[in-house]
C-alpha cells in the first residue's frame, strides 16, 4: 500500500516535472513565435532591434535589454549601433562594461551568463557606488560564424538569478535575430546604393551640361570635340569660350584621378578658367592666374593638365599655353607634324610658376588635334598602349576628312586596338581645322 | 608598390618598387617622408629603378612628397627614372622641379 503510494507519488512528481518542462517549452515557443512574427513584419533595422529589445524585456522579465551592432565599415570602432531599453528606472550601462563585454564576445562568440557580476573575475569593473548591473545574459549575433552584434539582458527582476533555460532561449532569439538584422542591413545598404547611383546619374547630367552645348561657328574654321567618360562622371574637360567677335578660346584638360573627385575638381577648373579667359588677357596670364587659384583650393597630391588656346580670328594666329598636357598635334596641309609644347608645369602644384605662351599661324588645311591620355594610353589585352606614334600615323591618313569624321575614325581605330578590353580612362578629343 | 628606406652618407634613399598608382600607398609614402623629416633626414632620393608604371595619382603622390620635403627645408631628388616615367615628367614639365639623376650615387653626391 505504502509502496503503491510511493510509486504513485513518484509518478505524479515525474508528471508534474514533465508538465512544467512542457509548459516552459510552450512558453518559449510562443515567445519565439511572437518575436518572429513581429520582426518579420518590418524591414527597418531600427524597428527590428527595438522590437527584439522590447520583447526580451517582457518575456525574460528583466530590467534592461541592449542590442549592439558591429559597424562593418570601421573595424576599429567596433560597435556603433546601440539600442537599449530599460523597463523601470533608467540605469546607464557603465562604459567599461560595454567595452569589456564586446571585447569578451569578439573573442569567445558564445553565450555568457553571469549572476554575480561584482565578483566575476572576467570583468574588472571599477565604478564607485553600488553596482547597478548585478546579473546578465549576453549572446552573440552570428552570421556564418561572423559576429555582427551582441544581444544582452540585464538584471533579472525580483532579485532572482538567470537560469540556463533563459540562456538557451536568449541564444535562440539571438540566432533568429541575427538573420533578420542582417537581411534588414543588406536591404538598407542596397537602398543607399540605389540613392547613390541616382545621385551619380544626376551628377553626370550636370557635368554633361557643363561642357559646351554647341560648337563655335566661325567663318573659315571647323571645331569639334567629344568626351567619353570611363565612369558616369569624369575628370576630362574641354571648353569653347567666345571672348568677343574677334577671339575664340578653347581648352582641353585632364584632372588627375577619375570619377566623382575628379569631376568636382573639373567643375572648379572650368569656373576658374572661364572667369579668367573672359578678361581677354594674354593666354599665359589667364593660365598663371588659374594656376594660383587652383593651387589655393586643392590639396598637394592633385593637379590638372591643361592646354589652352586663343584664336585671333582676324589674323588666324593661335596663342597657346600648354600646362603639362599631352602635346597637341598640329598637322599642316603638306603633312608636316608639329607638337605644341610651350607653356609650363601642370596646374595646382607651384603657386607662382611663370607660364609662357607659344604662337602659330593657322594656314588653310591645318589640323589641330588635342587629346587626353585616355586615347594614347588605351590598352589592349596584351598591355600594349595605343600610343602617340600610332595616333600620328592614323591622323596622317584621315587628316583630309571633316573634324567630326576624323574624331570618329580615330575613336574607331582606338576601339579596334583595345578590342574587348574595357575603357579604363576618360577619352576626350578636340579638333580644329582651318579652311 | 613596396617602400624601402636605406641611408647612404648624408642622404636617405627611398626605394619605390612596383607600380606607383597612389591611392592606399599615398599614406605609407607620406608617413615615411614625415618620419625621415622628423629625424632631421631631409636629403631625400627617390630610387625609381624598379618602377615601370606610374599613373596620375602616383605622380600626385610624388608631387605632394616634394612639397612636404621642400616645406621642411629639405630636398627631394629622383634617381634611375625609366624612359616612360621620364617622358611623363617632361610632358608635365615636372622635370623643371624634380632633379633627376641616372644613379643613386650621383643623386647622393649632388647634396654635398
Amino acid at each position: 500500500m505504502l509502496k503503491d503510494f510511493e510509486i504513485n507519488h513518484n509518478r505524479v512528481f515525474q508528471l508534474e516535472e514533465e508538465n512544467s518542462k512542457l509548459k516552459i517549452s510552450v512558453q518559449e515557443l510562443s515567445v519565439l513565435n511572437e518575436i518572429a512574427t513581429a520582426i518579420s513584419s518590418t524591414l527597418a533595422i531600427k524597428d527590428i532591434v527595438e522590437l527584439i529589445v522590447k520583447k526580451c524585456i517582457k518575456h525574460l522579465n528583466v530590467e534592461q535589454c541592449a542590442v549592439m551592432l558591429l559597424d562593418k565599415k570601421n573595424d576599429s570602432s567596433s560597435f556603433n549601433t546601440l539600442i537599449r531599453k530599460a523597463d523601470e528606472s533608467k540605469v546607464d550601462l557603465p562604459f567599461r562594461l560595454d567595452s569589456q563585454l564586446t571585447g569578451w564576445m569578439i573573442l569567445n562568440k558564445c553565450p555568457l551568463i553571469i549572476n554575480d557580476l561584482k565578483n566575476d573575475h572576467r570583468f574588472a569593473l571599477n565604478y564607485s557606488g553600488e553596482s547597478i548591473i548585478k546579473s546578465l545574459i549576453s549572446v552573440p549575433l552570428l552570421m556564418k560564424g561572423n559576429l555582427i552584434g551582441i544581444l544582452t539582458v540585464f538584471n533579472k527582476k525580483n532579485g532572482r538569478a538567470f537560469t540556463h533555460n533563459e540562456e538557451r532561449l536568449l541564444s535562440i532569439i539571438g540566432s533568429q535575430s541575427a538573420h533578420v538584422i542582417e537581411n534588414a542591413r543588406l536591404f538598407e545598404d542596397e537602398k543607399k546604393l540605389v540613392i547613390l547611383q541616382e545621385e551619380l546619374e544626376r551628377a553626370a547630367e550636370i557635368q554633361k551640361n557643363l561642357l559646351p552645348a554647341k560648337l563655335p561657328v566661325v567663318d573659315g574654321f571647323e571645331f569639334y570635340a567629344v568626351n567619353i567618360p570611363a565612369k558616369e562622371v569624369g575628370g576630362d574637360y574641354y571648353d569653347f569660350i567666345n571672348i568677343n567677335d574677334k577671339k575664340t578660346a578653347f581648352c582641353l584638360g585632364d584632372v588627375c584621378g577619375k570619377g566623382l573627385p575628379a569631376a568636382l575638381l573639373m567643375a572648379n577648373l572650368q569656373a576658374t578658367l572661364r572667369s579668367q579667359i573672359l578678361f581677354d588677357m594674354p593666354c599665359s596670364q589667364a593660365v598663371s592666374r588659374s594656376n594660383l587659384l587652383l593651387y589655393q583650393s586643392i590639396d598637394a597630391a592633385r593637379f590638372v593638365t591643361l592646354f589652352t588656346g586663343i584664336i585671333d580670328l582676324s589674323s588666324n594666329m593661335l596663342k597657346f599655353c600648354n600646362a603639362g598636357h599631352n602635346y597637341p598635334i598640329l598637322i599642316s596641309n603638306n603633312g608636316e607634324v608639329n607638337r605644341l609644347k610651350e607653356g609650363g608645369i601642370i596646374l595646382g602644384c607651384l603657386p607662382n610658376f611663370p607660364y609662357s605662351e607659344g604662337e602659330i599661324e593657322f594656314k588653310n588645311g591645318d589640323l589641330l588635334f588635342a587629346f587626353t591620355d585616355g586615347i594614347t594610353e588605351a590598352m589592349n589585352s596584351k598591355n600594349e598602349e595605343y600610343g602617340e606614334e600610332r595616333l600620328i600615323e592614323e591622323l596622317l591618313i584621315v587628316k583630309d576628312n571633316s573634324c567630326r569624321e576624323i574624331a570618329q575614325k580615330i575613336l574607331m581605330s582606338v576601339k579596334t586596338h583595345i578590342k574587348d578590353e574595357p575603357q579604363y580612362d576618360d577619352i576626350t578629343l578636340l579638333i580644329i581645322k582651318k579652311y | 608598390m613596396k617602400i624601402n628606406v636605406v641611408e647612404k652618407y648624408t642622404a636617405a634613399i627611398i626605394e619605390l618598387k612596383g607600380d606607383i598608382i597612389g591611392g592606399p600607398h599615398n599614406e605609407e609614402f607620406s608617413n615615411t617622408l614625415r618620419k625621415l623629416i622628423s629625424d632631421q633626414k631631409k636629403n631625400i632620393v627617390i630610387d625609381l629603378a624598379e618602377t615601370k608604371y606610374m599613373n596620375s595619382s602616383g605622380l600626385g603622390m610624388l608631387i605632394s612628397g616634394y612639397t612636404t620635403v621642400k616645406n621642411s627645408g629639405g630636398d627631394l631628388k629622383l634617381a634611375n627614372v625609366t624612359k616612360k616615367i621620364e617622358s611623363l615628367l617632361v610632358i608635365t614639365k615636372l622635370s623643371s622641379i624634380f632633379e633627376n639623376y641616372s644613379t643613386v650615387e650621383e643623386a647622393v653626391k649632388s647634396f654635398s
